[in-house]
């Protein structure tokens, strides 16, 4: 992404440890990886989340996409527009030297496949459910989607892991938080406090993660690998 | 190297590279066991104020030209098949990029599920646990390309978004607060009473201190125009947004802007 030039200091943000629902810890601590989505609308999840495999208490199993690609997937190549395309001209396009876009719109949009949405539901569904979930996240509140999914498909507690409480509706029901002292002031930085938000835990905030999940099986959902 | 605020594994690697000029956008895709789902490209709207770039959002507005969406498409695709093949890698990623007047430009790959994911609108599980269950092999097989590709890729078709988010370090006076609006092309306004919005605009508290936030949805007739970049219209949001609550956002220009550089 793109970072940002001149940054601020933000004195206030500081980090949250939430819990949602109530139960019984089970099942191994793996970590799946996985994107809550950037900002949601009405929300401050403002960061894009992970797509690595990691346990949160130890070495990952298997590889570690994250890690495994560092520095050495870049991509850098130039391939040529096709002369084909149509549509309107974009705003500086003449600046750009870009003569004209496609419209996207030119034939009709094939439907999202009805089928396939029951079978990505259906694998979604018996590998969330009877887990105890963490979901680690730069905002509490843009959690709630989430979360409320997760304790609908029968998740058996959530742990909202946030660098800050953000905006939108609150999380419903009682939410225990415990500040991680991460500070951001760009989009930058905030991925960066993803990347590491479970790095350096305090003494109280291991303890508030074993409380959670004492038998270390929990999914962890989030950070950046 | 000693950054203040900053850490994590990737500090101290830098990266230098000459500036391209074009609109910025990103492309997803999710490496699944049997093959490579290719989604449509997102804007990612990188703004301008002199020579500093703010990130402030994504869209999938903005439709590259068709050879270069087939170009990103097929680099994407070779960029999974690659992760598979070095390093075993299965889920979500992106190719980051410019659409330059000579073409697509990549310039990054981000090995995780980047925000044009979180511009999926209609699919009944949240994204990130679909993501969850291809990494986790929860789906034995069943989560193929295909059933991918046939699923996301059309739900970003069907819903033609700007998503603004601009940091700020603190919440202006007066804030928290929202605002209806209405989308007229490329400019924007607070909706009239009675009138039906295009979507929100809000300011509110985040990590950073707190965001200008929008989501403006094309519709019939009404909203953001498919096809040209929506860098213009998010800096109309942005705009409205300072004369409203004094963000201090104002001035900003799009890619390829006259007061670029």
């Amino acid at each position: 992404m793109s970072g940002e030039v001149g940054a601020r200091v933000d004195p206030a943000a500081g980090a949250v440890l939430a819990v949602g629902t109530a139960g019984p810890a089970r099942r191994e601590r793996a970590a799946a990886s996985s994107a809550l989505g950037a900002a949601r609308h009405a929300s401050t999840s403002v960061s894009a989340m992970t797509s690595a495999t990691r346990c949160h208490a130890g070495p990952g199993r298997g590889p570690d996409p994250g890690r495994g690609t560092e520095g050495g997937a870049v991509v850098s190549e130039t391939i040529a527009c096709d002369p084909r395309h149509h549509g309107e001209d974009p705003p500086g396009a003449e600046t750009l030297g870009i003569d004209r876009v496609g419209d996207g719109h030119a034939g009709a949009v094939e439907p999202s496949d009805a089928a396939a949405q029951e079978t990505i539901e259906r694998v979604v569904r018996a590998g969330v459910a009877g887990r105890a979930v963490v979901v680690l996240v730069t905002a509490v509140r843009g959690a709630g989607p989430m979360v409320a999914a997760l304790n609908e498909m029968g998740a058996v507690r959530v742990l909202v892991v946030a660098a800050g409480e953000g905006t939108g509706p609150p999380l419903d029901g009682a939410v225990r938080r415990i500040g991680l002292g991460h500070r951001a002031t760009t989009m930058t930085q905030e991925v960066l406090a993803a990347e590491t938000m479970t790095d350096e835990l305090t003494a109280d905030q291991h303890a508030s993660l074993d409380a959670f999940d004492p038998d270390r099986t929990a999914l962890v959902l989030g950070g950046h690998r | 190297m000693d950054v203040p605020g900053a850490r994590g594994p990737g500090l101290g690697l830098f990266r230098v590279a000459p500036f391209v000029e074009g609109v910025p956008c990103s492309i997803g895709a999710v490496v699944t066991a049997d093959g490579v789902a290719v989604l449509r490209s997102v804007e990612n709207l990188v703004l301008r104020d002199g020579r500093r770039f703010l990130y402030s959002g994504v869209s999938s507005v903005y439709d590259p030209p068709v050879g270069v969406q087939r170009s990103m498409a097929e680099a994407a695709r070779r960029v999974g098949e690659e992760l598979r093949r070095r390093v075993g890698y299965r889920g979500a990623f992106s190719v980051d990029g410019i659409v330059t007047a000579a073409g697509w430009r990549a310039t990054e790959v981000n090995t995780r599920a980047s925000g044009g994911f979180g511009m999926l609108k209609g699919l009944t599980v949240p994204v990130g646990l679909l993501n969850a269950a291809i990494v986790e092999g929860w789906d034995d097989g069943a989560l193929t390309s295909a059933v991918i590709e046939s699923t996301l890729r059309p739900l970003l078709e069907a819903d033609r978004a700007l998503r603004l988010v601009r940091v700020l370090p603190a919440l202006p006076p007066g804030t928290p607060a929202s605002v209806a609006v209405c989308i007229d092309g490329q400019t924007a306004r607070v909706a009239a009473d009675g009138e039906e919005p295009d979507g929100e605009l809000l300011v509110g508290r985040a990590a950073t201190g707190a965001v200008v936030m929008s989501r403006v949805a094309a519709r019939p007739g009404a909203g953001p125009t498919p096809g040209p970049s929506a860098g213009p219209l998010a800096v109309a949001l942005l705009d409205l947004a300072d004369r409203l609550w004094s963000t201090g956002t104002a001035g900003l220009t799009a890619a390829g802007g006259t007061g670029a550089g």
